[in-house]
């Protein structure tokens, strides 16, 4: 059955020749999480890269925004005719300043909601306070979790690299 | 120059130490995060946070009794009528107005520091972008007031709304009035957001160390974030987002407060010049409004190691430079005036500097050009207390700006028929009053509950913990 193996550590270059060990030991990035308080860098581009597809909910949420914009201008000039400061009833260039803001605000409310839902937040347990985390992990100590069948193998990886404590639990 | 080591120092040392001071060296020789380690910044962006002062509380109750005084005025207001408030022809675009454009050119500053400064990859702006995000949120809502103030009758306020009803009444793209309520309603969505989503991990590490009822709003604060690097991924991603939506939206809002009076007829309205002036003046004020909040907030939340003479050196730079626009805009002001043939707009400006209200403009000119001048030198710079008089001279002389920019022409246009003189009445005054506390009473609730610098973004400023050197 699998588990979760979680190492705590101190050091970043410990983590990262864990997470080489790992990947030598045929681990995949999939298998591998790393935890820290401040986002670092080399740790992020060794487990995946930098892409992430919020920008397709940023991109989605902006065309949204634009498109309803373009429609409310034009369904409320022409639903009320109101002609005023010798402009037409539709008066695209003052209108341009209304799709601008919508593009804007529905961008980043897709943005915000993108980024919770490919980050896979909320964490119920934790979002309700069911569960306690690791306060160490949100200080100065940094966590690697490893899912896998052999937690006797990841323990020696994790603990030869310089891990402080290992600890297994179940997923 | 001070060499940080001791003893005399040489010239291309001077110029590597003078290089160095934008990664932000200490006293002692240190670049900015390696005076900390990664535990001393949770535990002392938390303390800030915590164990409030007696001080604390008086100056809350302060705020406190100040916005009731307010809300109780507001409502003599709305039974008396708006008449008792000095709301009479030709001067109808007052004090509220004036004040809503102040707070509104206060909160532009906020995000625009935040966000221009994160696409920069400035690392001076992490010691203070939390607390300008913070003024932002609060200056926009202290700002929203205003209109509904200076309509009177509050509850018409949703003919604003466009939404399908029953008078088959559609609201007026056309009018800057709604662009305005577009863009500032978009402003604050996307600052409130903004601030959030930077908190989020900070939010997690006070989870861990709060206890009880407090651990429990911090959970769900911080939506159970554990700082993956899945996280960590989609957040800086989204982050950068942010920033770069932020930034133009910034600069287009401010753009829109200016064209409600840039779009009117009035003298000393219709100008292009409008959109980049108010948008350099709103830098210019919130930035001298984040040094007069910062510079008593580090006092008291004894942040001093976060908040150092590096980041007021940068913070006077960008009031002496948009100092410099605001004064060049007046100079543009008062030269089309002159040259452009239009007698209006002539009497107008002759009239602002030396007709009923000339101690107004002379206040503006002293607090907004001559004021940031001393600027120029970096010891001033570096100085909280000498940047902190300087930046509440600045405020006074923004508020002043808006004063001669919206009273002087609603009262003062094409007739003499028609000129009036207007001084506020106590209503006016008292609101003005309460508005700050309104703000500050926000202010003090922020940082006491969050955290008032980022957690995440200093200890990426601290060499990482390696085991081999």
């Amino acid at each position: 059955m699998k588990r979760a193996v979680l190492g705590k550590f101190t050091y970043i270059d410990d983590v990262e020749k864990a997470i080489d060990e790992l990947f030598k030991a045929g681990y995949k990035k999939e298998d591998i999480q790393f935890i820290s308080s401040f986002p670092v860098e080399e740790i992020i581009e060794k487990l995946g890269g930098h892409d992430s597809p919020v920008k397709f909910s940023v991109f989605t949420g902006g065309s949204l925004g634009f498109l309803s914009a373009i429609g409310l201008v034009l369904l409320t000039s022409l639903a009320y005719i109101l002609p005023v400061g010798g402009k037409p009833v539709v008066a695209w260039i003052p209108y341009i300043i209304v799709m601008f803001e919508l593009t804007v605000l529905f961008g980043s409310i897709f943005n915000l909601l993108g980024l919770i839902f490919f980050s896979r937040l909320p964490d119920i347990p934790l979002f309700l306070g069911w569960r306690p985390f690791l306060p160490s992990l949100t200080d100065d100590k940094f966590g690697l979790i490893i899912i896998t069948e052999k937690i006797d193998d990841v323990r020696a990886i994790l603990q030869k690299n310089g891990a402080e404590e290992v600890r297994d639990y179940a997923i | 120059m001070d060499n940080p080591a001791g003893g005399a120092i040489s010239n291309s040392e001077k110029r590597k130490i003078s290089v160095n001071i934008y990664e932000g060296i200490t006293p002692e020789g240190k670049k900015y995060g390696e005076q900390f380690t990664l535990s001393e910044i949770s535990d002392e962006i938390y303390r800030a946070a915590t164990k409030p002062s007696v001080a604390y509380f008086i100056a809350l109750g302060i705020c406190v009794a100040l916005v009731l005084a307010g809300v109780a005025t507001i409502g003599y207001l709305v039974i008396v009528g708006m008449g008792a408030s000095g709301f009479t022809p030709p001067s109808f675009w007052i004090h509220f107005i004036v004040n809503f454009v102040f707070w509104v050119g206060i909160a532009h500053s906020g995000t625009l520091i935040s966000a221009v400064l994160h696409l920069f990859r400035s690392k001076w702006r992490r010691g203070i972008f939390r607390i300008a995000e913070a003024m932002t949120v609060f200056a926009v809502m202290t700002a929203g007031l205003f209109p509904l103030i200076h309509i009177g009758r509050q509850w018409y306020f949703y003919y604003l709304v466009p939404y399908p009803n029953q008078r088959g009444l559609w609201v007026n793209f056309k009018s800057a009035l709604m662009w305005d309520f577009v863009a500032v309603l978009t402003y604050f969505t996307v600052s409130l957001m903004f601030f959030y989503v930077g908190m989020i991990p900070d939010l997690a590490t006070f989870r861990e160390k709060a206890k009880g009822i407090r651990r429990f709003i911090y959970s769900l604060l911080s939506l159970g974030w554990k700082g993956t690097d899945r996280e960590w991924r989609h957040y800086n991603r989204s982050y950068m987002f942010f920033a770069a939506f932020a930034t133009p939206l910034v600069v287009s809002v401010h753009s829109v407060v200016s064209l409600d009076f840039a779009s009117g007829l009035l003298p000393g309205w219709q100008s292009t010049i409008f959109p980049p002036y108010f948008v350099a003046g709103a830098i210019f004020s919130g930035m001298a409004m984040v040094v007069s909040i910062v510079t008593p907030l580090r006092k008291i939340l004894k942040l001093e190691k976060f908040i150092t003479d590096w980041h007021y050196d940068h913070m006077g730079k960008i009031i002496l430079v948009t100092g410099l626009i605001v004064t060049y805009s007046y100079i543009v002001e008062f030269v089309l005036a002159i040259f452009s043939g239009n007698k209006y707009e002539y009497q107008q400006f002759v009239y602002r500097a030396t007709g009923d209200y000339a101690w107004a403009f002379w206040t503006m000119v002293f607090c907004n050009c001559v004021s940031p001048l001393f600027l120029i030198s970096k010891k001033v710079r570096t100085n909280p207390w000498i940047m902190f008089i300087i930046s509440i001279f600045v405020n006074i002389g923004m508020w002043f700006e808006r004063f001669n920019i919206v009273l002087i022409s609603a009262s003062h246009d094409f007739l003499p028929y028609a000129f009036g003189t207007y001084m506020p009445r106590w209503p006016e005054l008292l609101i003005t009053v309460a508005a700050f506390g309104w703000f500050f009473m926000w202010f003090l609730l922020f940082a006491k509950f969050l955290p008032v610098i980022s957690i995440a973004e200093t200890k990426e400023l601290v060499p990482k913990p390696k085991r081999e050197k």
